[in-house]
Protein backbone atom coordinates (compact mmCIF):
# COMPACT_ATOMS: atom_id res chain seq x y z
CA UNK A 1 0.00 0.00 0.00
CA UNK A 2 1.24 3.52 -0.73
CA UNK A 3 1.99 6.31 1.74
CA UNK A 4 -0.98 8.46 0.31
CA UNK A 5 -3.99 5.74 0.43
CA UNK A 6 -2.20 4.73 3.50
CA UNK A 7 -2.57 8.01 5.16
CA UNK A 8 -5.96 8.50 3.63
CA UNK A 9 -7.42 5.23 5.22
CA UNK A 10 -5.81 5.95 7.86
CA UNK A 11 -7.49 9.32 8.83
CA UNK A 12 -10.83 7.25 8.01
CA UNK A 13 -9.82 4.76 10.60
CA UNK A 14 -8.70 7.40 13.58
CA UNK A 15 -12.07 8.13 15.28
CA UNK A 16 -13.09 4.62 15.57
CA UNK A 17 -9.02 3.29 16.76
CA UNK A 18 -9.46 6.76 19.40
CA UNK A 19 -12.59 5.50 20.55
CA UNK A 20 -11.90 1.64 21.28
CA UNK A 21 -8.09 3.20 22.38
CA UNK A 22 -10.27 5.44 24.98
CA UNK A 23 -12.81 2.17 26.04
CA UNK A 24 -9.79 0.35 27.20
CA UNK A 25 -7.07 3.12 28.58
CA UNK A 26 -10.03 5.55 30.07
CA UNK A 27 -8.64 8.72 29.15
CA UNK A 28 -7.98 10.96 25.49
CA UNK A 29 -4.24 11.37 26.19
CA UNK A 30 -3.16 7.85 26.39
CA UNK A 31 -5.75 6.99 23.95
CA UNK A 32 -4.12 9.62 21.11
CA UNK A 33 -0.76 7.64 22.21
CA UNK A 34 -1.97 4.56 21.13
CA UNK A 35 -3.21 5.26 18.39
CA UNK A 36 -0.60 6.73 17.06
CA UNK A 37 1.67 3.59 17.99
CA UNK A 38 -0.98 1.66 15.95
CA UNK A 39 -0.50 3.84 13.14
CA UNK A 40 3.18 3.47 13.05
CA UNK A 41 2.85 -0.31 13.81
CA UNK A 42 0.10 -0.86 10.65
CA UNK A 43 2.75 1.34 8.30
CA UNK A 44 5.32 -1.34 9.53
CA UNK A 45 2.99 -3.98 8.88
CA UNK A 46 1.39 -2.43 5.02
CA UNK A 47 2.68 -5.31 3.69
CA UNK A 48 0.07 -7.49 5.63
CA UNK A 49 -3.22 -5.00 4.42
CA UNK A 50 -4.34 -6.47 1.24
CA UNK A 51 -6.86 -3.93 1.00
CA UNK A 52 -8.74 -1.01 2.89
CA UNK A 53 -11.22 -3.30 4.46
CA UNK A 54 -8.47 -5.84 6.14
CA UNK A 55 -6.70 -2.34 6.94
CA UNK A 56 -9.57 -1.80 9.71
CA UNK A 57 -9.88 -5.21 11.16
CA UNK A 58 -5.64 -4.99 11.32
CA UNK A 59 -5.68 -1.52 13.15
CA UNK A 60 -8.57 -2.48 15.29
CA UNK A 61 -6.45 -5.61 16.79
CA UNK A 62 -3.10 -3.60 16.78
CA UNK A 63 -5.13 -1.04 18.76
CA UNK A 64 -6.32 -3.32 21.16
CA UNK A 65 -2.95 -5.14 21.65
CA UNK A 66 -1.68 -1.38 22.14
CA UNK A 67 -3.86 -0.79 24.26
CA UNK A 68 -3.96 -3.99 26.64
CA UNK A 69 0.32 -3.24 26.71
CA UNK A 70 -0.10 0.26 27.79
CA UNK A 71 -1.87 -1.00 30.47
CA UNK A 72 0.30 -3.30 31.90
CA UNK A 73 3.57 -1.49 31.33
CA UNK A 74 1.48 1.48 33.24
CA UNK A 75 3.19 0.44 36.37
CA UNK A 76 6.63 -1.05 35.02
CA UNK A 77 7.99 1.84 32.71
CA UNK A 78 10.88 3.79 33.20
CA UNK A 79 10.70 7.35 32.33
CA UNK A 80 14.44 8.12 29.67
CA UNK A 81 17.01 10.07 31.25
CA UNK A 82 17.33 12.28 28.23
CA UNK A 83 20.32 14.36 29.87
CA UNK A 84 22.21 11.08 30.64
CA UNK A 85 21.46 10.15 26.43
CA UNK A 86 22.73 13.91 25.42
CA UNK A 87 26.32 14.02 27.31
CA UNK A 88 27.92 10.36 26.08
CA UNK A 89 31.40 10.27 26.22
CA UNK A 90 32.82 7.98 25.11
CA UNK A 91 35.98 5.95 25.60
CA UNK A 92 37.90 6.17 22.12
CA UNK A 93 40.15 2.97 23.62
CA UNK A 94 37.18 0.90 24.16
CA UNK A 95 37.03 -2.50 22.17
CA UNK A 96 35.66 -0.94 18.54
CA UNK A 97 35.11 -3.77 15.84
CA UNK A 98 34.70 -7.56 16.60
CA UNK A 99 31.52 -9.29 15.98
CA UNK A 100 30.71 -9.60 19.88
CA UNK A 101 30.42 -5.68 19.46
CA UNK A 102 28.30 -5.33 16.20
CA UNK A 103 25.59 -8.25 17.60
CA UNK A 104 25.38 -5.63 20.77
CA UNK A 105 24.92 -3.20 18.78
CA UNK A 106 22.16 -4.77 17.28
CA UNK A 107 20.82 -5.59 19.90
CA UNK A 108 20.65 -2.42 21.26
CA UNK A 109 17.88 -1.40 18.34
CA UNK A 110 16.24 -4.16 19.19
CA UNK A 111 15.84 -3.14 23.03
CA UNK A 112 14.12 -0.23 21.83
CA UNK A 113 10.47 -0.07 22.02
CA UNK A 114 8.68 -1.29 18.79
CA UNK A 115 7.37 1.96 18.62
CA UNK A 116 10.89 3.97 18.81
CA UNK A 117 12.49 1.66 16.12
CA UNK A 118 9.57 2.13 14.22
CA UNK A 119 9.88 5.55 14.13
CA UNK A 120 13.39 5.64 13.70
CA UNK A 121 13.08 3.61 10.81
CA UNK A 122 10.82 5.70 9.35
CA UNK A 123 12.61 8.73 9.23
CA UNK A 124 16.39 7.58 8.70
CA UNK A 125 16.78 4.31 7.30
CA UNK A 126 13.37 4.56 4.72
CA UNK A 127 14.18 8.38 4.26
CA UNK A 128 10.48 9.82 5.43
CA UNK A 129 10.64 13.21 5.69
CA UNK A 130 9.20 14.16 8.87
CA UNK A 131 6.03 15.80 7.28
CA UNK A 132 4.78 12.47 5.81
CA UNK A 133 5.52 10.56 9.30
CA UNK A 134 3.31 13.26 10.90
CA UNK A 135 0.44 12.19 8.34
CA UNK A 136 1.15 8.21 9.07
CA UNK A 137 0.87 9.00 12.69
CA UNK A 138 -2.15 11.14 12.74
CA UNK A 139 -0.31 14.24 14.21
CA UNK A 140 1.86 17.19 14.11
CA UNK A 141 5.54 17.55 12.77
CA UNK A 142 6.66 19.15 16.34
CA UNK A 143 5.15 15.77 18.14
CA UNK A 144 6.98 13.48 15.40
CA UNK A 145 10.39 15.28 16.43
CA UNK A 146 9.47 14.94 19.96
CA UNK A 147 8.86 10.98 19.52
CA UNK A 148 12.39 10.66 17.18
CA UNK A 149 13.94 12.48 19.59
CA UNK A 150 13.08 10.49 22.30
CA UNK A 151 14.06 7.05 20.50
CA UNK A 152 17.41 8.46 19.54
CA UNK A 153 18.08 9.25 23.38
CA UNK A 154 16.99 5.81 24.13
CA UNK A 155 19.42 4.56 21.41
CA UNK A 156 22.50 6.08 21.90
CA UNK A 157 21.68 5.42 26.01
CA UNK A 158 21.50 1.64 24.91
CA UNK A 159 24.93 1.89 22.98
CA UNK A 160 26.67 3.87 25.18
CA UNK A 161 26.18 0.74 27.61
CA UNK A 162 27.34 -1.49 24.61
CA UNK A 163 30.77 0.27 24.45
CA UNK A 164 31.18 1.16 28.27
CA UNK B 1 38.98 21.11 10.18
CA UNK B 2 37.68 23.02 13.69
CA UNK B 3 34.87 24.56 12.46
CA UNK B 4 33.52 21.56 10.22
CA UNK B 5 33.82 19.94 13.59
CA UNK B 6 32.38 22.44 15.49
CA UNK B 7 29.33 22.49 12.34
CA UNK B 8 28.91 19.10 12.64
CA UNK B 9 29.05 19.16 16.79
CA UNK B 10 26.08 21.34 15.93
CA UNK B 11 24.12 19.19 14.01
CA UNK B 12 24.54 16.13 16.22
CA UNK B 13 22.78 18.11 18.77
CA UNK B 14 19.93 19.09 16.75
CA UNK B 15 19.81 15.51 15.62
CA UNK B 16 19.08 14.08 19.47
CA UNK B 17 16.74 17.08 19.70
CA UNK B 18 14.90 15.92 16.77
CA UNK B 19 15.37 19.72 15.72
CA UNK B 20 17.51 18.72 12.48
CA UNK B 21 16.03 19.41 8.56
CA UNK B 22 15.69 16.28 6.15
CA UNK B 23 18.58 17.88 4.80
CA UNK B 24 20.87 18.19 7.73
CA UNK B 25 20.18 14.63 8.60
CA UNK B 26 21.45 13.56 4.90
CA UNK B 27 24.91 15.64 6.00
CA UNK B 28 25.08 13.82 8.90
CA UNK B 29 24.41 10.80 7.19
CA UNK B 30 27.34 11.26 4.35
CA UNK B 31 29.42 12.42 6.88
CA UNK B 32 29.72 9.32 8.74
CA UNK B 33 29.39 6.82 6.46
CA UNK B 34 32.09 8.82 3.65
CA UNK B 35 34.95 10.62 6.10
CA UNK B 36 37.78 9.16 6.80
CA UNK B 37 38.83 11.38 9.87
CA UNK B 38 36.13 10.93 12.08
CA UNK B 39 37.23 11.38 15.71
CA UNK B 40 37.38 8.35 17.76
CA UNK B 41 34.92 10.06 20.69
CA UNK B 42 32.27 10.12 17.66
CA UNK B 43 32.74 6.30 17.25
CA UNK B 44 28.87 5.81 18.44
CA UNK B 45 27.63 8.72 16.35
CA UNK B 46 29.60 6.45 13.20
CA UNK B 47 27.92 3.60 14.73
CA UNK B 48 24.27 5.61 14.59
CA UNK B 49 24.59 6.15 11.26
CA UNK B 50 26.44 3.23 9.80
CA UNK B 51 23.24 1.24 11.39
CA UNK B 52 20.57 3.12 9.31
CA UNK B 53 22.33 1.50 6.11
CA UNK B 54 22.06 -2.08 7.92
CA UNK B 55 18.72 -4.21 8.25
CA UNK B 56 18.85 -3.94 12.07
CA UNK B 57 15.82 -1.65 11.71
CA UNK B 58 13.80 -4.43 9.80
CA UNK B 59 10.76 -6.09 11.53
CA UNK B 60 10.93 -10.14 11.35
CA UNK B 61 8.36 -11.29 9.83
CA UNK B 62 7.31 -13.20 13.46
CA UNK B 63 7.67 -9.77 15.03
CA UNK B 64 5.09 -8.28 12.77
CA UNK B 65 2.78 -11.96 13.76
CA UNK B 66 2.95 -10.86 17.06
CA UNK B 67 1.81 -7.34 16.17
CA UNK B 68 -1.57 -8.87 14.44
CA UNK B 69 -2.41 -11.56 16.89
CA UNK B 70 -5.02 -10.82 19.57
CA UNK B 71 -2.71 -10.58 22.93
CA UNK B 72 -4.40 -11.70 25.98
CA UNK B 73 -6.67 -9.79 28.30
CA UNK B 74 -5.30 -8.30 30.69
CA UNK B 75 -5.38 -9.93 33.95
CA UNK B 76 -7.71 -7.65 35.83
CA UNK B 77 -10.08 -8.49 33.33
CA UNK B 78 -9.68 -12.59 34.34
CA UNK B 79 -10.39 -11.50 37.52
CA UNK B 80 -13.40 -9.23 36.30
CA UNK B 81 -14.48 -12.87 34.41
CA UNK B 82 -13.96 -14.67 38.08
CA UNK B 83 -16.18 -12.17 39.85
CA UNK B 84 -18.85 -12.43 37.42
CA UNK B 85 -18.57 -16.46 37.15
CA UNK B 86 -18.62 -16.68 40.79
CA UNK B 87 -21.59 -14.49 40.96
CA UNK B 88 -23.76 -16.46 38.28
CA UNK B 89 -22.47 -19.98 39.77
CA UNK B 90 -23.97 -18.27 43.46
CA UNK B 91 -27.15 -17.06 41.65
CA UNK B 92 -28.00 -20.87 39.70
CA UNK B 93 -26.84 -22.90 43.17
CA UNK B 94 -29.24 -20.60 44.85
CA UNK B 95 -31.53 -20.59 42.49
CA UNK B 96 -31.52 -24.35 42.23
CA UNK B 97 -31.19 -25.21 45.54
CA UNK B 98 -34.24 -22.93 47.25
CA UNK B 99 -36.97 -24.66 45.02
CA UNK B 100 -35.65 -28.09 45.89
CA UNK B 101 -35.81 -27.01 49.35
CA UNK B 102 -39.37 -25.42 49.64
CA UNK B 103 -40.05 -28.96 47.77
CA UNK B 104 -38.59 -30.91 50.68
CA UNK B 105 -40.62 -28.94 53.29
CA UNK B 106 -43.73 -29.83 51.35
CA UNK B 107 -43.31 -33.19 50.58
CA UNK B 108 -42.93 -33.42 54.70
CA UNK B 109 -46.45 -31.62 55.37
CA UNK B 110 -48.67 -32.80 52.49
CA UNK B 111 -48.32 -34.73 49.02
CA UNK B 112 -50.12 -31.90 47.52
CA UNK B 113 -47.37 -29.10 47.33
CA UNK B 114 -48.81 -26.11 47.14
CA UNK B 115 -51.18 -26.43 50.30
CA UNK B 116 -49.48 -25.56 53.57
CA UNK B 117 -52.14 -26.48 56.28
CA UNK B 118 -53.09 -29.24 59.31
CA UNK B 119 -54.62 -32.05 57.91
CA UNK B 120 -57.69 -33.62 59.17
CA UNK B 121 -58.98 -36.76 58.75
CA UNK B 122 -62.54 -36.85 58.77
CA UNK B 123 -64.23 -40.00 60.27
CA UNK B 124 -67.20 -40.30 58.36
CA UNK B 125 -66.41 -41.03 55.60
CA UNK B 126 -62.60 -41.02 55.99
CA UNK B 127 -61.43 -38.39 53.79
CA UNK B 128 -58.61 -36.27 54.81
CA UNK B 129 -59.49 -32.22 55.02
CA UNK B 130 -57.42 -29.51 54.52
CA UNK B 131 -58.23 -25.89 55.26
CA UNK B 132 -56.50 -23.83 53.44
CA UNK B 133 -56.85 -19.45 51.76
CA UNK B 134 -58.84 -19.29 48.57
CA UNK B 135 -55.42 -18.48 46.88
CA UNK B 136 -54.04 -21.78 47.57
CA UNK B 137 -56.81 -23.62 46.80
CA UNK B 138 -57.26 -21.85 43.51
CA UNK B 139 -53.37 -22.86 43.20
CA UNK B 140 -54.45 -26.30 44.11
CA UNK B 141 -56.63 -26.40 41.46
CA UNK B 142 -54.36 -25.01 38.99
CA UNK B 143 -51.85 -27.50 40.48
CA UNK B 144 -53.97 -30.56 40.21
CA UNK B 145 -55.48 -29.28 36.60
CA UNK B 146 -51.41 -29.89 35.43
CA UNK B 147 -50.97 -33.19 36.47
CA UNK B 148 -51.48 -36.36 34.25
CA UNK B 149 -54.82 -36.85 33.49
CA UNK B 150 -53.90 -40.61 33.93
CA UNK B 151 -53.89 -40.01 37.29
CA UNK B 152 -56.59 -37.47 38.34
CA UNK B 153 -59.16 -36.00 36.81
CA UNK B 154 -60.88 -32.83 38.05
CA UNK B 155 -64.25 -31.74 37.14
CA UNK B 156 -66.51 -29.15 38.46
CA UNK B 157 -69.74 -30.27 39.11
CA UNK B 158 -69.87 -32.92 42.13
CA UNK B 159 -68.22 -36.56 40.97
CA UNK B 160 -67.05 -39.54 42.65
CA UNK B 161 -63.53 -38.02 41.15
CA UNK B 162 -63.45 -34.55 42.12
CA UNK B 163 -65.11 -31.42 43.14
CA UNK B 164 -65.00 -28.21 43.29
CA UNK B 165 -68.07 -26.62 46.30
CA UNK B 166 -69.06 -23.43 47.03
CA UNK B 167 -69.94 -23.71 50.51
CA UNK B 168 -72.25 -21.28 52.52
CA UNK B 169 -72.43 -21.38 56.45
CA UNK B 170 -73.69 -19.06 59.14
CA UNK B 171 -76.78 -18.19 57.33
CA UNK B 172 -75.00 -17.17 54.48
CA UNK B 173 -72.95 -14.21 55.29
CA UNK B 174 -69.58 -17.25 55.37
CA UNK B 175 -68.35 -18.77 52.25
CA UNK B 176 -66.02 -21.90 51.40
CA UNK B 177 -64.93 -23.56 48.61
CA UNK B 178 -63.79 -27.29 48.47
CA UNK B 179 -61.94 -29.38 46.20
CA UNK B 180 -62.47 -32.98 46.30
CA UNK B 181 -60.23 -35.15 44.09
CA UNK B 182 -59.64 -38.69 44.23
CA UNK B 183 -56.27 -40.47 43.47
CA UNK B 184 -55.09 -43.99 44.06
CA UNK B 185 -57.80 -44.88 46.09
CA UNK B 186 -56.81 -42.20 48.74
CA UNK B 187 -59.28 -39.40 48.68
CA UNK B 188 -58.19 -35.56 49.43
CA UNK B 189 -60.44 -32.82 50.45
CA UNK B 190 -59.35 -28.84 50.38
CA UNK B 191 -61.50 -26.82 51.60
CA UNK B 192 -60.29 -23.05 51.87
CA UNK B 193 -60.62 -20.70 54.50
CA UNK B 194 -64.15 -19.26 55.08
CA UNK B 195 -64.84 -16.02 53.17
CA UNK B 196 -66.54 -13.18 54.90
CA UNK B 197 -69.05 -11.50 52.67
Amino acid sequence: MEIQEFIQCAERLRGDLLQQANLYLGNSEDAEDAVQETLVKLWIARNRIEDSSKMRNLASVICRNVSLNMLRDANTSVPIDNAEAIAIQVDPLSQLEGKEYQRKLRQSILNLSDKQRAILKMRNVENMSYSDIAKVVGTTESSVRGMISKARMELLKQMKGVML
Amino acid sequence: MKLEKEYIEGLLVKFIEGQTSEAEEQMLQDYFCSAEDIPASWQMYKDLFHSFKTDAYEFRDDEIDTMLALVPEKKTRVIHLWKWAVAACAVLIIGFSVPVMMNQDRTKQNPIAEVSASVETNPDDNTQQVTISTSELLEAIDLLANIGSENITITVSPQENGSIENTESNNGQENSYKLSRCSNGSPIEFTSQLINF
